[in-house]
């Protein structure tokens, strides 16, 4: 099994609160895949910066609004 | 499932049907010894460009299926993931080539005529994109 990340993240509200946003319709407007969403937002793949900066941008969050990293996790 | 996880299926089905078949149906007569080196490499030759061809022509039908399934994923590009996995599937395919590319380089340093060596390089690059094929499988599976 690959190591989890310790990164979590609200996706799936911000998604619900910005008018019940669908995975596709995430997905194509920070430029990747359905699936690439969806193994974001369960954690089994961590996005790159850029990803990730266009992803707050669509919600129109700061970063840390999507992306959680514990303090615990070093 | 993506288009790109969707043809890494299918190629590796492909690829370990086509080569299977070669492997288990040259073992006999071309590797066991019945047949003298020049007409093993000789035979040998006609079945691995044959299997080229079976590979080209079935792995565009597969594609071409896999399309029609599911026409909107077709024109999908692969996004930064799907990179990332074929990378890592690439390296650990790679390790497996390098393996094979010694015992070729042994049998080359031992004299051994010459398909076995065509037929050993041929066995690296197979395992080493089965090995790919399955790491993909994986990671698109359980997460990078």
């Amino acid at each position: 099994m690959a190591k989890p990340t310790p990164i979590t993240n609200r996706i799936r509200a911000l998604r619900f609160d910005a008018g019940e946003m669908t995975q596709a319709e995430l997905a194509e407007k920070i430029g990747v895949t359905r699936q690439t969403v969806i193994a974001i937002e369960q954690g089994r793949y961590s996005p790159s910066l850029e990803v990730a900066f266009k992803m707050a941008r669509v919600f129109g969050v700061g970063l840390e609004e999507v992306f959680q990293y514990p303090q615990s996790a070093g | 499932m993506s288009f790109q996880e969707k043809s890494n299926a299918a190629m590796l089905v492909i690829t370990a049907a086509v080569y299977g078949w070669y492997f288990v149906t040259s073992a006999g007569s071309v590797f066991g010894g019945g047949l003298p080196p020049e007409a093993a490499l000789a035979a040998t030759n006609v079945k691995m460009l044959l299997t080229v061809l079976i590979i080209v022509a079935v792995s565009i039908v597969a594609h071409i299926l896999i399309a029609i399934m599911a026409p909107s994923q077709a024109n999908e590009a692969a996004d930064e993931r799907d990179k990332l996995i074929e990378m890592r599937g690439d390296q650990r395919g790679g390790f497996v080539l390098a393996l094979f590319a010694l015992l070729a380089m042994g049998l080359a340093m031992l004299g051994k005529p010459p398909y076995l060596f065509a037929n050993t390089i041929l066995a690296g690059l197979v395992a080493g994109e089965l090995v790919k094929g399955v790491s993909k499988l994986i990671d698109y599976r359980r997460g990078v």
